[in-house]
């Protein structure tokens, strides 16, 4: 019996990774307020934005297409909100139960382990950002921002982007401590991503030098993807953004379990 | 193989973290059915026991196996079968006090109707069936406690956990808990606890061993120890100074044992009475003195020494 032995750890089941749903599920019923929220949010960026400032914009050229600066413009606001709601369920959240509530402390003494944890809050981000998009997808349709059939692929979509943005956001909560590098994520990650990810104008007007620099950001991937969705400019280049976002996914989930194992073995 | 009945098997159970050696190759059993408890100052390395034992915590080296299982390999059915109630409140404070419980059912895939008849019977038991709808931080500090309990009495274990369980608690609240503790054992569940209140361990355990600086320094029943490591009966005295040097001189061969404290002189005998009578024969005014049994608080202070841990 000498030398160190390497832990095994269980590897995530579906079953219990749903019980961390239910939970948040649960806890949500007290705050059914802050569920709305989530969808007014890139609704309400739709309609001052897309509406208000496309007034004075004919029309955007688009990958050989000419399209509305709304119809440019509603598929960004889609991919945000997806993005907004990966960190609020996949950082925030994670981040105050991880730090403050010890809620993980105590479920860790059930039959639930930690690679169950990070993949059913994963699963809950995807699952209220799939509502929320379905929500604003049609609001989309209604506002004849939607111009092609490729459209019903806009939720798998809008999946892929979720866990894909949503095990990211959970590489942030493995790694802080502090309260306060929430807002450095907010102001110097996010805020950034945001407006400058191909979002509010094609990056095509960006230098050359800065636009590979925006390729290889997350939400450039969403936005692209979706918006060849619902406009119908559909080519190869999609399965590119597919690739990525899945790949994403993949390593993402990997490096959390890792982290969040260090996180509770100091 | 472990014998029958032998629900917790440690064998050079280690405990490193980076340099620090929290647990240094201890060796115990706990027999099904019994009260068994960890006793020990500060950072002795009770809580690193217990965690490993609760298998959110793999040993450094050496055998621990909980239930016949081992504690890594099968982390997730031992868990299944455990109850843990933590030294801090994990409560989920999201939830209220019944969601509580009907959330931890569900993490041990208890089904919903098993486990709303469970959740009555526990809410009685601990006696917060009328808080069953307030949220969590509503309250006090002796009812978050037994709802931390009847948290860890869900899935109906076969063995309870308790880290330092009325630490912070007021002393109806403590009795309360104890008297919970107690019903528990009696339905047959074994029970380890750590705590460094001595009161608490004599009034729950059947067998304990004292931890100090990582290692296990002494093992029985609270009454073999105080038997074995300490005299039937403590005098003790306060002097003034003349009288304290006098009784350095006349003192030797008299008691078994003297411990000089700044405040006051403690004698370890087998006749307390007997003694005292003797001191006061030869002369010595005493200011104060007072003949008692000696309790497990003299025996841990031997033990583990009087000097603060921090």
């Amino acid at each position: 019996m000498t030398g160190t032995r390497a832990p095994a750890y269980p590897m995530p089941s579906a079953r219990r990774s749903l019980r961390l749903v239910q939970r948040n599920a649960m806890a949500y019923r007290h705050a059914w307020i802050a569920i709305l929220s989530g969808f007014f949010e890139p609704v309400f960026y739709l309609g001052a934005v897309g509406f208000g400032v496309g007034q004075f914009i004919d029309s955007i050229p688009y990958r050989g297409a000419e399209i509305s600066y709304a119809s440019f413009m509603a598929p960004g606001m889609l991919a945000a909100s997806v993005l907004n709601g990966a960190l609020f369920d996949g950082f925030f959240g994670p981040f105050f139960k991880l730090n403050w509530m010890k809620t993980y402390e105590g479920i860790l003494t059930t039959p639930v382990n930690l690679s169950d944890i990070v993949v059913g809050e994963i699963m809950w981000a995807v699952m209220r950002g799939t509502i929320y998009a379905a929500g604003f997808l049609s609001v989309m349709i209604a506002l004849g921002l939607v111009h092609s059939a490729w459209a019903v692929l806009g939720l798998p979509a809008v999946m892929l982007s979720g866990a894909a943005l949503a095990s990211g956001a959970m590489i942030l909560t493995a790694v802080t401590k502090e309260i306060s590098s929430l807002e450095k994520v907010m102001t110097l990650v996010v805020f950034p991503l945001f407006l400058f990810s191909g979002t509010f104008y094609p990056i095509y007007l960006y230098p050359d030098w800065l636009r590979p620099i925006v390729q290889l950001t997350p939400l450039y991937h969403s936005a692209s993807l979706l918006r060849g969705l619902t406009t119908g400019v559909v080519d190869a280049s999609l399965l590119w953004h597919v690739l990525y976002l899945g790949s994403m996914f993949v390593i993402c989930i990997a490096v959390t379990i890792r982290l969040m194992r260090r996180r509770f073995t100091d | 193989m472990p014998d029958d009945g032998v629900l917790i098997h440690a064998a050079g159970l280690i405990k490193r973290f980076g340099d620090f050696v929290a647990v240094d190759g201890i060796d115990f059993e706990v027999r099904r059915g019994e009260a068994f408890g960890f006793l020990g100052p500060n950072g002795a390395g009770k809580t690193s026991t217990m965690r490993m034992i609760g298998c959110t915590s793999a040993p450094t080296d050496g055998l621990l196996s909980v239930i016949d299982m081992d504690t890594v390999a099968e982390s997730t059915q031992i868990k299944s079968r455990i109850g843990v109630v933590p030294q801090i409140d994990n409560l989920d404070i999201e939830l209220s006090v019944r969601e509580n419980l009907e959330m931890y059912a569900r993490y041990f895939d208890i089904s919903r109707f098993e486990a709303a008849e469970r959740i009555d019977e526990l809410l009685e038991f601990v006696q917060l069936a009328e808080k069953a709808k307030d949220r969590v931080e509503s309250l006090s500090g002796g009812m978050k406690r037994r709802l931390v309990i009847a948290r860890a009495l869900v899935n109906r274990p076969e063995l309870l956990l308790l880290d330092e369980p009325t630490t912070g608690l007021d002393p109806q609240a403590r009795h309360l808990v104890w008297d919970r503790l107690y019903r528990l054992k009696q339905r047959g569940v074994t029970l380890v606890i750590t705590t460094h209140y001595m009161d608490e361990a004599e009034q729950l355990c059947d067998r304990l061993v004292v931890m100090d600086k990582a290692e296990i320094v002494a093992e029985g029943s609270p009454r073999e120890l105080i038997v074995g490591y300490c005299t039937r009966d403590v005098v003790e005295l306060r002097l003034s100074d003349a009288n304290r040097e006098r009784l350095k001189g006349s003192v030797d061969g008299l008691v078994e044992r003297v411990e000089w404290l700044p405040d006051r002189v403690l004698l370890y005998t087998e006749t307390g009475e007997a003694t005292l009578a003797a001191i006061q024969d030869g002369g010595i005014h005493t200011e104060t003195a007072l003949v008692r049994r000696s309790s497990l608080e003299d025996v841990f202070l031997l033990l583990t020494g009087r000097t603060l841990v921090e």
